[in-house]
């Protein structure tokens, strides 16, 4: 009797955990390689590409698997990938991969870095490129990174450009080097603007804690701030409830965050994954892929503000300006790249 | 007499292999109409999976290196099993044992490597044991059901883990949160050139057969049996159930344990926060699927790799959404388990009498 | 003759092979409506299986079978209950922590939809145990009843059932002669009702009490059908066993040696607070058999179970060949030459998915001579099953068939080859004869007057009066826990005795 009753829980279990994944079912997609109709003149270019998740997760994966079919409708690539590759396995698919013939492995993960670096000497004629890499020890190996400031640089702009009460906010989830960065990169943007105002800086030690968040955000409005940059996971929920309870102005990260709160929050620093994609991609069809640490910025499109159309709309023509003047100044390489200690 | 007793335990067998294998082709079939509804061609999928995991040298090299824990995982389930311990905490043993070689591995330095792997492979079994001791305190001290207790210790283990190498044991020339590598005397050698194939095949083929053995075999596999078939009976024999049934935790717990180590020292070589191997789920059904036996477990741990190895293929090569390949394993699970429950009947049928 | 024969079960060239056992062959039988039937023969000789193909448990290879004219073919105790069959089991399936009412009517179809209407069950249930003079609480939880009433209850389960045909296989075997002759007078009272009954037992007094006709079965066959008229215990031994069996033993004189087995001042007090076993003292000599009568349930388990330590005493001390044993395991009272034969084998004495073999090494495998290296030596385990299976006539196929397949009978003999031939010196021996056929019997006490004669320490627990007073040196009784003087077999008249185990001692006083 008891048997049975653990083989049912244990059923039960299995099902649940069907259920579970049937639940995280992107939307169907056609069979990645097909069988070409015509004769190409040339081989196509074959990419693999391995995602840390799902590629229906609509964030990061999606964006880079959207780059991926966008790739194959405009320079006629084959692609293939594979989903959910923890990284203590993922050389073996890289190894596969490399093995199948294809031209190019993206690993889409800068946590895949390590493992690329170790398997990319393996095969010296297959191209690797790791998205938001930071480290490339072979000459087939391209990291492709961001600025990590950029898009924060302009949301400081846009804030001490908006703020009224000359106190602005910014929350980091860390305090890691990129975390610091990525504040400073706020900080310099604001006094560009106004070289008197006051930045408040704050990290919450973690992505999910949106109790935290909300304190510390309730903290700098206390001190006076009425705007706020978040780019710290989950918590941006917490962080952008609370302003729009207190009635002042958010700037989300690193994904459009407009249509969480239409009324609060005023743009959004984002810093689009399809481009990781894209670039060895293009590069490749290029014949122009070089090893190398690439770091892309706004000019690529790697980083970017978007609006909340209702706002820009609100705002003058004089902040509208001032933010696309920065911009500009961005691309042209005309700043300085911020200096964390 | 013997020709009775050996034609009866042989059709035993033979309807246990055939009933198990139908449910196998079943949970294939089953398998291959939802790869053919997601508009895929499941005669081709299939041909991938199992080219993938066995057509190459570097897909067997695979298969066989994810055999290793897994393998070790049905071992641990089943001895537990045998005293009616349900130890699904396998998943967070094998963290724990990984994380015991990992800490030996990388922080003991300057030892000859046979004795490294050694030390580090004890470390492991130990650290399982004692992951798996906390589920065993809470149950004779308050007769917390191990069901519960160990499904929780997993998702505790994982959490720990990726805590700890995401502060003390991070590594720290490392950007991303992951431990340092083991030291290179803590490796375990690779034994099939080419491929991640590591000797921890030849250990777990060792382990195997010594469970086997000290179960069938032994006077000790004699009682841990006996209280597991009637602990009344046994405790009239003389034999302490209790004891018994720490016996088989510990072993238990050790076998994931050393599962985990073999696979750190072997394959993974450092642990990446985020990791979640999912072995001591896959060796559960595993185990089933092998009747608790270990040749049998062998089969279906390696028809499990199998799965697992294929399934990274059938996705490249067409397309198969990675959740319908973890459908596929679940499938196969639930339909080995229900046919678990006839060859019960079924054996109980075939032995049964008068009273 | 044949004008007043009106057969209701026909039973034609029924089959029933095991591996390696063929436990029917060409059964023919008819029973008649009305009569009760009794089924006889010697433990293994297909009784249980007979029954349990005909109620649909088993198949059968190949026969007949025919219900009030009707073929019968069960494929599970269902078709069986649909035509009026009802078999109560030897061990009862009941739900301990239900009411004996919810018990009856558990498994009911609903009235309508999930809905039991339980006064409408209730005032039926009432109806059937007045006709048939049951005396039952119907709101008493199970786990409170003795085994007969539980019994009771499992009849009452089977008549709500409309069953005109019962089985009752080995209902006695565990009843005292007073629930004994309760049960018979149910029996009385269906056959005047006009149900059929078929019944077993190896009790020969109670056969000749309750049967019409009597069949016997030997090996799988049906050796002959007589009417109860006239008959002797004797006769009917003799067509089963195919010779004359008596069951007076002729104990032999020993020299006692010094005491074996002593107890002072036993006392328990089980988890929920209640004295179970009080005080008990006695002592027993090297050669001698000491029995201790009572009704089942009196604290005979329990203290048998402290003495072999699997149960730990509140109170007292227990002396093995003169050495305190209170604070050592069974296992290590086992090495000091005790053996147990407890009375509940199926729960207690047996591992029954361990082939036989094994359960004849359960008290011994660890012993010297079945290890080879580090493991066992299979090859001397079997030479020693095979001696024991053979010496002692357990009817098995093979050595290597799980244990819960052999015959009760089977099964207990078993059990005592293992702890006889163990080379043990003290003896508990709880009901050593539930269940075995009358030459078993005699076996089994041959065996015991031999342990005496070799002048080993027997305890003998039983509550069958007559197996006490006929193999005891001295005896006692048991009652609530506390143990009478003991006294030398002859000297007390058995109404005295039987005073006693109804505790009249105490109310006298
Ligand atoms: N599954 C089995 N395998 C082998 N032999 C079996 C099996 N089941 C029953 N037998 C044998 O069939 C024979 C008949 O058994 P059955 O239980 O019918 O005997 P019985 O007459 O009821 O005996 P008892 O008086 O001991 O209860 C026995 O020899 C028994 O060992
Ligand atoms: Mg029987």
């Amino acid at each position: 009797m008891k048997k049975k009753i653990i083989s049912l829980l244990l059923v039960a279990m299995f099902l649940v955990s069907l259920v579970g994944c049937a639940g995280a079912e992107e939307p169907a997609e056609e069979p990645a390689v097909e069988e070409n109709v015509e004769e190409p003149a040339v081989e196509p270019i074959k990419v693999g590409v391995i995602f840390t998740g799902s590629i229906g997760d609509g964030a990061w994966n999606e964006s880079g698997y959207n780059a991926l079919v966008k790739a194959k409708e405009d320079l006629g690539i084959e692609f293939s990938f594979q989903e959910s590759v923890p990284v203590a396995e993922s050389g073996e698919v890289m190894r596969n991969f490399a093995y199948e013939g294809y031209d190019l492995i993206i690993a889409h993960d800068f946590n895949y870095n390590d493992i690329v670096s170790e398997v990319a000497p393996e095969f010296p004629d297959v191209l690797f490129t790791v998205s938001y890499g930071y480290q490339s020890t072979e000459d087939n190996i391209a990291a492709i990174t961001s600025s990590g400031w950029h898009a924060s640089y302009m949301a400081g702009v846009l804030a001490a450009a908006v703020s009224e009460t000359e106190i602005v906010g910014v929350l980091s989830a860390t305090d890691s080097f990129m975390g610091k960065r990525m504040r400073t990169g706020f900080v310099n943007g604001a006094k560009s603007v106004n070289p008197d105002i006051e930045v408040l800086e704050a990290f919450t030690g973690s992505w999910d804690d949106v109790v935290k968040g909300k304190e510390l955000v309730n903290g700098m409005i206390q001190q006076g701030i009425d705007v706020i940059l978040s780019n710290s996971g989950n918590v941006n929920f917490g962080v952008i409830e609370t302003a729009k309870e207190a009635g002042i102005m958010a700037i989300g990260a690193p994904s459009d965050l407009s249509s969480v709160a239409p009324d609060t929050v005023i743009a959004s620093a984002v810093t689009p994954s399809g481009i990781y994609v894209d670039y060895g991609i293009r590069q490749l069809a290029e014949d122009n892929f070089d090893g190398g640490v690439y770091v892309l910025g706004i000019k690529e499109g790697a980083e970017d503000l978007i609006w909340n159309p209702a706002f820009e709309a609100e705002f003058s023509a004089e902040v509208i300006d001032t933010v696309n003047a920065a911009k500009l100044q961005l691309s042209n390489g005309e700043i300085e790249e911020p200096v964390v200690e | 007499m013997s020709s009775f007793d050996s034609s009866l335990s042989r059709r035993i067998l033979r309807m246990r292999i055939l009933v198990t294998g139908l449910a196998v082709v079943v949970a294939f079939l089953l398998g291959s109409a939802l790869v053919a509804l997601a508009g895929i061609n499941p005669l081709t999928a299939l041909r991938y999976l199992f080219s993938g995991a066995l057509g190459t040298r570097h897909g067997i090299g695979e298969t066989l290196t994810r055999f290793i824990p897994l393998f070790l995982a049905t071992l641990s389930f089943a001895i537990a099993m045998k005293v009616h311990f349900y130890n699904v905490g396998i998943e967070g043993q094998i963290a724990l044992g990984s994380l015991g070689a990992l800490l030996v591995g990388v922080y003991v330095t300057g030892l000859p490597a046979p004795i490294h792997i050694l030390l580090c492979l004890t470390a492991s079994v130990v650290f399982g044991i004692l992951w798996l001791s906390v589920a065993g305190f809470l149950r004779f001290r308050f007769g917390a059901n191990e069901l519960l207790t160990t499904v929780m210790l997993n998702y505790i283990a994982i959490y720990l883990i990726d805590i700890l190498v995401e502060t003390v044991l991070k590594d720290p020339n490392s950007l991303i949160n992951q431990s340092q590598k083991i030291a290179a005397t803590a490796k375990l050698p690779r034994i099939m050139e080419g491929t991640t194939v590591h000797l921890g095949l030849v250990f777990a083929a060792i382990v195997g057969f010594i469970v086997y053995y000290y179960v069938w075999r032994t006077p000790g596999g004699f009682e841990l049996r006996a209280v597991g078939a009637n602990s009344k009976a046994a405790k009239y024999a003389g034999i302490n159930p209790a004891k018994l049934i720490i016996i088989g935790m510990i072993i238990s717990g050790g076998l994931a344990g050393l599962g985990g180590g073999l696979n750190l020292l072997g394959y993974q070589s450092r642990w990446v926060s985020g990791t979640f191997l999912g072995y001591g789920f896959d060796g559960i059904g595993a185990a089933v699927m092998g009747q608790y036996h270990p040749l049998g477990m062998a089969f279906s741990a390696l028809l499990f790799a199998i799965i697992r190895v294929g399934g990274g293929a059938m996705q490249r090569s067409v397309g198969v959404p990675y959740p319908l390949v973890h459908a596929l394993q679940g499938i196969v699970i639930i339909a080995v388990i229900i046919s678990a429950y006839f060859i019960e009947k079924r054996t109980e049928k075939m032995t049964k009498g008068g009273q | 003759m044949s004008n007043r024969k009106d057969v209701i079960l026909e039973i034609r060239n029924l089959t029933k092979t095991f591996p390696g056992v063929i436990a029917n062959k060409d059964v023919d039988l008819d029973i008649e409506r009305g009569e009760v039937h009794t089924l006889l023969g010697e433990n293994g000789a297909g009784k249980s299986t007979l029954m349990k193909a005909i109620y649909g448990i088993y198949g059968m290879d190949s026969g007949t079978v025919k219900y009030n004219g009707n073929p019968l073919d069960a494929k599970s105790p269902k078709d069986a209950i649909a035509v009026g069959l009802g078999m109560i089991h030897q061990h009862f399936l009941l739900v301990q922590e239900f009411t004996v009412l919810e018990n009856i009517i558990m498994g009911l179809k609903a009235d309508k939809g999930i809905h039991l209407d339980l006064g409408k069950h209730r005032s039926r249930v009432e109806e059937i145990v007045e006709r048939f003079e049951i005396r039952l609480d119907l709101d008493e939880k199970v786990k409170n009843l003795s085994v007969g009433m539980q019994q009771k209850v499992e009849i009452v389960k089977v008549l709500y059932r409309n069953a005109k045909f019962l089985i009752l296989d080995e209902p006695t075997s565990v009843l005292t002669p007073q629930e004994s002759q309760g049960l018979f007078g149910i029996i009385e009272r269906l056959k005047k009702e006009g149900a059929t009954v078929i019944f077993i037992s190896h009790k020969l007094d109670e056969v000749l009490q309750i049967s019409d006709r009597i069949t016997v079965l030997r090996d799988g066959e049906v050796i002959e059908t007589v009417v109860n008229k006239d008959l002797r215990k004797d006769d009917l031994s003799a067509m089963m066993v195919g010779r004359e069996v008596t069951l007076d033993v002729d104990m032999p004189e020993v020299e006692l040696g010094p005491d074996g087995l002593e107890l002072d001042k036993i006392s328990l007090v089980n988890p929920g607070g209640k004295t179970v076993l009080k005080d008990v003292s006695f002592s027993i000599r090297k050669g001698e058999i000491l029995g201790i009568a009572g009704i089942d349930g009196n604290g005979q388990e329990e203290l048998a179970q402290v003495l072999w330590g699997t149960l730990k005493a509140s109170g007292g001390s227990i002396k093995l060949h003169g050495s305190t044993v209170d604070d050592l395991s069974t296992r290590k009272r086992m090495d000091m030459g005790m053996a147990y034969i407890p009375a509940d084998r199926k729960k207690e004495g047996l591992v029954g998915t361990f082939q036989v073999s094994e359960n004849i090494v359960l008290n011994s495998y660890y012993k010297p001579h079945f290890i080879k290296g580090l493991g066992q030596d299979f090859g001397a385990i079997r030479e020693y099953s095979e001696r024991l299976v053979q010496e002692y006539n357990v009817k098995t196929p093979a050595l290597s068939v799980w244990a819960k397949n052999l015959s009760g009978g089977n099964q207990q003999k078993l059990i005592l080859s293992r702890a006889i031939e163990g080379n043990n010196d003290v003896f508990i021996i709880a009901q050593p004869t539930w269940g075995l056929d009358i030459g078993a019997i005699e076996f089994v006490y041959r065996k015991i007057s031999e342990l005496k004669e070799a002048g080993k320490t027997i305890l003998l627990i039983s509550t069958d009066l007559e197996e006490v007073r006929s193999l005891s040196d001295r005896m006692c009784v048991i009652f609530e826990g506390e143990v009478s003087e003991t006294f030398r077999v002859q000297d007390k008249q058995v109404a005295e005795i039987g005073l006693l185990m109804a505790g009249g001692k105490r109310r006298e006083e």
